[in-house]
């Protein structure tokens, strides 16, 4: 996978947004809140290829959490990602 | 991407200072461009040393551009100056612009980075000197982002050095609210009424400037203040204030500018712009009556240590 290198992730006090505004709706912006967890994802991700297993370990380097756990967390991240433009299936 | 305003030196080039920022106009009415439009007058800048500028808008015989090459279509609108459509082409950009229903149609040309602008104006227009101006305001809000400098719609006012900026919805009344402020405070003076520049300057300080953009109020100044708060302003019952924080108040900030999402990374040098500002400066919400303790509560609030 790959982020959408068009989106910027932007810190207001401690909230974390990325407004996306490129959608299918005319005049519309997509506006995705992301926790501290998935902020710091996207950090260490701008620029590079990953794959959902790297995203797993990644995690773990960072927050105590275990596999099975850590799994789910960054299936449900990255269909939410894939789904809403955020990143791209790599090709 | 700044360009010598000495190569683009013409005679007829008149050149304007907003914000701090140069840009030039090279019309058919020459150096009578701010007798047509005096809004631009305080804005008057002669430049003595080869300086940096923003852009230079030109003037070219109307048909112009008729047979310019149109990559796709992007967007089209309605607002105060009239109808639009906004192109894609190979070189950039290209706004049609219709000042009233029946009226014609304008066409102007620009790089992506809004450096050139090159405007087929007709003339016969009875609108066309504000055809002028649109464009030439266009031009200013796209052009400046890349120097940290937004245009946004909101009322300012100004008192003891510090600016006050009023953002809403058209018709909620921030206009009105500026009005309180200058009845009801001492020593305050409106700085604009409709769109001036919010600047994060080359000494890091934010703030905002008076432009020859002013909406239905005649208020240019060529003037400054330290910006000390954004205030979104919303009609109610009451008067009541808050503080909008984090991802609010970055849309709000958002919401009160117009970038052209099509140029990404201009849309984006926006966007870090306001993200810096909505971090730094604070952000308040009124709810309001249009009286005179709705203009002292969003003062006091806003200087309460």
């Amino acid at each position: 996978m790959k982020l959408n290198p068009d989106l910027v992730l932007r810190q207001i006090g401690d909230e974390y947004m990325i407004v996306n505004p490129f959608t299918d709706t005319v005049d519309m912006t997509d506006v995705y809140t992301l926790n501290e967890s998935a902020a710091w994802l996207w950090q260490q991700l701008e620029g590079k290829s990953f794959t959902q297993s790297d995203l797993v370990s990644l995690l773990q380097t960072e927050y105590d959490v275990d596999t099975e756990t850590a799994r789910a967390d960054i299936d449900e991240l990255c269909n939410h990602w894939l789904s809403s433009g955020l990143a791209f299936a790599a090709e | 991407m700044y360009t010598d305003i000495f190569s683009d030196h013409r005679t007829d080039t008149v050149w304007f200072r907003v914000a701090g920022l140069i840009f030039g106009v090279n019309t058919s009415l020459g150096q009578n461009f701010d007798v047509y439009l005096p809004a631009y007058k305080p804005f008057r800048y002669n430049p003595l040393s080869p300086e940096k500028r923003l852009f230079v808008l030109e003037t070219v015989p109307t048909g112009s551009f008729d047979n310019i090459k149109i990559e796709k279509f992007l967007n089209e609108g309605k607002n105060d100056v009239g109808k639009w459509r906004l192109y894609q082409t190979a070189q950039g950009f290209c706004l049609d612009l219709q000042y009233v229903e029946g009226a014609p149609w304008h066409r102007m040309v620009t790089d992506p980075f809004f450096t050139r602008l090159t405007l087929a104006i007709d003339w016969s227009d009875k609108y066309a000197i504000d055809v002028l101006n649109s464009f030439t305001m266009f031009g200013f809000a796209q052009a400046a982002v890349q120097y940290n400098t937004a245009l946004i719609h909101a009322s300012v006012t100004m008192k003891a050095g510090e600016g006050y900026l009023f953002l809403g919805t058209s018709g909620t009344g921030k206009s009105t609210h500026s009005q309180l402020w200058l009845t009801h405070l001492d020593n305050t003076e409106l700085l604009n009424d409709d769109n001036p520049a919010i600047r994060i300057c080359p000494d890091n300080e934010i703030r905002v400037f008076g432009t020859p953009w002013s909406g239905k109020t005649p208020c240019y100044k060529n003037k400054q203040a330290h910006l000390k708060a954004f205030v979104q302003l919303k009609q109610a019952p009451h008067n009541r204030f808050s503080y909008l924080k984090g991802i609010q108040a970055y849309l709000v900030l958002l919401a009160g500018c117009s970038s052209l999402k099509w140029n990404t990374t201009l849309y984006n040098r926006l966007g870090s712009l306001l993200e810096q500002m909505a971090n730094r400066v604070p952000v308040g919400f009124l709810e309001c009556r249009p009286d005179k303790e709705a203009a002292i509560l969003c003062y006091n609030e806003l200087n309460k240590k």
